[in-house]
């Protein structure tokens, strides 16, 4: 064999190809590209491109001068196994998205940033964020971990001809408790359910009711108690909340059973195919509904009151890992995302509410649905604040699948949620 | 030492030196071209492996050093940790589910399989092809042929009058759901080797079974079965240990679900190390699996004498 005239002796090739793997291997253990002062690297747990983030960020390179360099990034819990290794590896991005589940754990371990000095030395004005979804990031210790820039507030959405056609009064289209209690939606629900065809309800789907519901009960801690360290859904208000949405399965037949939930996003394609005419859900599924449903008319309202009428909404929140290569750079990014500027883009473009209010009151109703759209925008003075623990994702793990006896009616909430309750505290203490 | 005087001798041991300098070269060259390999298997499988024993012993989330607890892991999962039981538990019902019928349905297809008919070679294709069809793919195509409500199953039951349960979410079906696709997924396998040891079985004996009259039942317990005991043998021990380990269509059909009814412990090990960041609990949980799986196979291997019919 011979490359340009020279003759490659076996030995030699080997030698070679032994040289090569050895570069390729040192090449390996460098890691990626590394920062600098003019680029921030980003992660994110969803494809950016052609969303009003990458638009947001675009306008931040060209703002700022500086570039964002995103890293490749799997989806689910992929995500957070791939974020927990860069993180141990110390080869974290600048700025990554992170699960509001793990941001207490997260900044226990000193795994985050603590962004409070420059927050200070840029002397920002809180007033002007959404609270409490700004204060999400504060740590009992005064650091502030994790950067809110945005909220997905939970509304009723429903089916405005299913409602016309069954007579039923629509829901209320500002933040009242008057006609909008849970009797009332109970009794809507139950005119609106046509058996074999479509249910009146579905609220129980995910965990964001279980703090809405219970706060709105008039129990304020929700599912954890304030200092995170004990588990307070099984307290009576709390149990009752969520029996009464079980019991709109098990009791009154007016919500889905759970056995045809099992599947990812089920609550907004059901309501999609009018199989449901009321759903619980976040404004993150106002793009799905407005590219899916044409053939009825919908809208959204507040959730139904009884001693409070607030809601949960989920955080979109990123953070700058412990060790990050151009932290200043990161927090350039994520104040300009927190700010008025992006915030305008991203409310245009209804990727969720930012938290900068001044752009979130721009979000008004348009020719698109739904009519009553600025009620999101409104959400935020009705925020229930959801409290962060040690280990939300490991309680959670615990409490929730053996909610699936009570939503197959086969146990009470009670029953459940008190024998699970020791289990909880333990970890959250421990 | 000894110096050769004469030329005879001067060269002989200049021949030995050269054949020396030779097989020092080919060693090397041996040692090269094995390099990649040997570095892999130290650095990729022997370092984890011994990072993954000493992890045992810690308390370590991965983001800060491993503090050394001793035995505080083995403790926590044999007296205070309920679903560690309960993931046992769900995973040896999953083997007694699994192994047996994986075993004696990829028996009966490789039997008839092994008839000499028109188009024998597709149906061999088509049980063979589900083993190597990925378990993500399979898990969703069966995840819905299992709904409750637009499921083809239930579907199918409905025609006939029964009303089919919530195969996934029903705390007392979910196992036995998962259980059929496993073996469904799983028999492909087995049902090769199996097809391979009754393609050895010597046509004579089934004849000289035949001039003694006995029956087709009797051919399959006389000659069949006894000549096979190595390959089920094999079966029993390499099944066992893949059961052991279900890990993907726990993951995408049920996610361990409802109320941890499937959760395995594999997936358990999975959530309490990648999800919630307890690398020294799943590690210590990896080394107790790994013990168990050697006693178990240990203990098979023993037990062959009574059973097993070497020819």
């Amino acid at each position: 064999m011979s490359i340009y005239g020279k003759e490659i002796t076996r030995s030699r090739f080997l030698k070679g190809m032994g040289l090569a793997a050895g570069s390729f291997a040192l090449a390996g253990c460098g890691g990626g590209a590394g920062s600098n002062a003019n680029e921030v690297t980003f992660m994110n747990w969803e494809q950016t491109e052609g969303t009003p983030l990458a638009e947001a960020l675009k306008a931040f390179e060209k703002k700022s001068g500086m570039k964002v360099v995103m890293q490749p990034a799997p989806q689910g819990d992929a995500y957070d196994t791939k974020q927990r290794t860069m993180l141990s590896s110390g080869t974290g991005p600048d700025v990554m998205r992170i699960n509001d589940d793990f941001v207490r754990g997260y900044s226990n371990d000193g795994a985050l940033l603590d962004l409070s000095e420059y927050i200070e030395k840029d002397n920002l004005d809180r007033s002007e964020y959404i609270q409490p979804s700004f204060t999400f990031g504060e740590q009992p210790d005064g650091s502030h971990t994790a950067w809110t820039v945005g909220i997905e507030p939970r509304l009723i959405f429903y089916n405005v001809d299913m409602f016309e056609e069954a007579g039923v009064a629509l829901p209320p289209s500002e933040w009242t408790g008057k006609n909008w209690s849970w009797d009332d939606l109970l009794n809507s629900a139950r005119e609106l359910t046509v058996e074999d065809d479509h249910y009146g309800t579905l609220i129980y789907f995910d965990t964001g009711y279980e703090q809405t519901f219970t706060v709105n009960n008039g129990f304020a801690p929700g599912i954890y108690s304030e200092n995170g360290k004990e588990f307070t859904l099984s307290s009576p208000k709390a149990v009752e909340a969520v029996q009464w949405a079980t019991d709109l399965t098990c009791k009154h037949g007016v919500q889905p059973p759970w056995s045809q939930l099992q599947q990812e996003s089920i609550d907004s394609q059901l309501f999609a195919q009018g199989k449901v005419a009321m759903i619980f859900g976040t404004y993150g599924i106002v793009p799905y509904l407005r590219q899916t449903v044409t053939d009825f008319a919908w809208d959204v309202a507040p959730p139904p009151a009884k001693v409070e009428q607030k809601t949960e909404a989920s955080v979109i929140i990123f953070s700058v890992p412990q060790g990050a290569k151009n932290p200043d750079g990161a927090w350039k990014l994520l104040k300009f995302l927190g700010g008025p500027e992006a915030g305008k883009i991203l409310a245009d473009g209804r990727a969720f509410i930012p938290i900068n209010r001044e752009a979130a009151d721009t979000i008004t109703a348009t020719d698109d649905p739904p009519q009553n759209i600025n009620l999101f925008a409104e959400a935020a003075d009705h925020l229930t604040a959801t409290n962060q623990t040690n280990a939300t994702g490991e309680a959670r793990n615990i409490y929730r699948p053996a909610l699936d006896e009570v939503y197959n009616c086969e146990a009470s909430a009670q029953d459940v949620l008190s024998s699970v309750k020791p289990r909880i505290d333990d970890l959250l203490t421990g | 030492m000894a110096v050769a005087n004469n030329p005879e001798e001067r060269s002989a041991s200049r021949f030995s030196r050269t054949v020396s300098r030779l097989r020092s070269s080919r060693d090397l060259e041996g040692w090269l071209f094995i390099a990649p390999v040997v570095v892999g298997v130290l650095g990729f499988q022997f370092f984890p492996i011994l990072v993954s024993m000493y992890a045992s012993f810690t308390q370590w989330d991965g983001l800060n050093p491993p503090e050394f607890i001793g035995l505080g892991n083995f403790v926590e999962m044999l007296t205070k940790d309920p679903l560690f039981y309960q993931t046992f538990v769900n995973t040896c019902v999953f083997t007694l589910g699994y192994v047996p019928l994986t075993i004696l349905v990829s028996f009966i297809l490789a039997l008839l399989c092994n008839r000499q008919i028109r188009g024998v070679s597709f149906f061999r294709t088509a049980f063979f092809a589900p083993f190597v069809t990925n378990v993500v793919a399979v898990g969703f195509v069966w995840f819905y042929f299992y709904s409750p409500d637009q499921g083809v199953l239930n579907g199918l039951l409905q025609t006939v009058g029964i009303e089919g349960p919530a195969w996934l979410s029903d705390s007392r079906w979910a196992m036995p759901a998962v259980i059929t696709v496993s073996v469904w997924q799983g028999v492909g396998y087995p049902m090769v080797i199996l097809l391979a040891g009754l393609q050895g079985i010597p046509e004579e004996l089934y004849e000289a079974a035949k001039i003694d009259g006995a029956r087709a039942w009797h051919r399959v317990r006389n000659v069949t079965l006894p000549l096979l005991t190595p390959h089920f043998f094999f079966l029993t021990i390499t099944q066992f240990i893949i059961s052991f380990q279900v890990f993907g269509l726990i993951y995408v059909m049920t996610e361990g679900g409802p109320n941890h009814a499937t959760s395995v412990y594999i997936y358990y090990l999975y959530e309490r190390g990648f999800a919630f960041g307890n690398l020294g609990y799943a590690s210590a949980m990896a080394w107790l699996l790994f013990v168990l799986i050697a006693a178990v196979t240990l203990v098979q291997w023993k037990l062959q004498k009574r059973w097993v019919f070497y020819e």
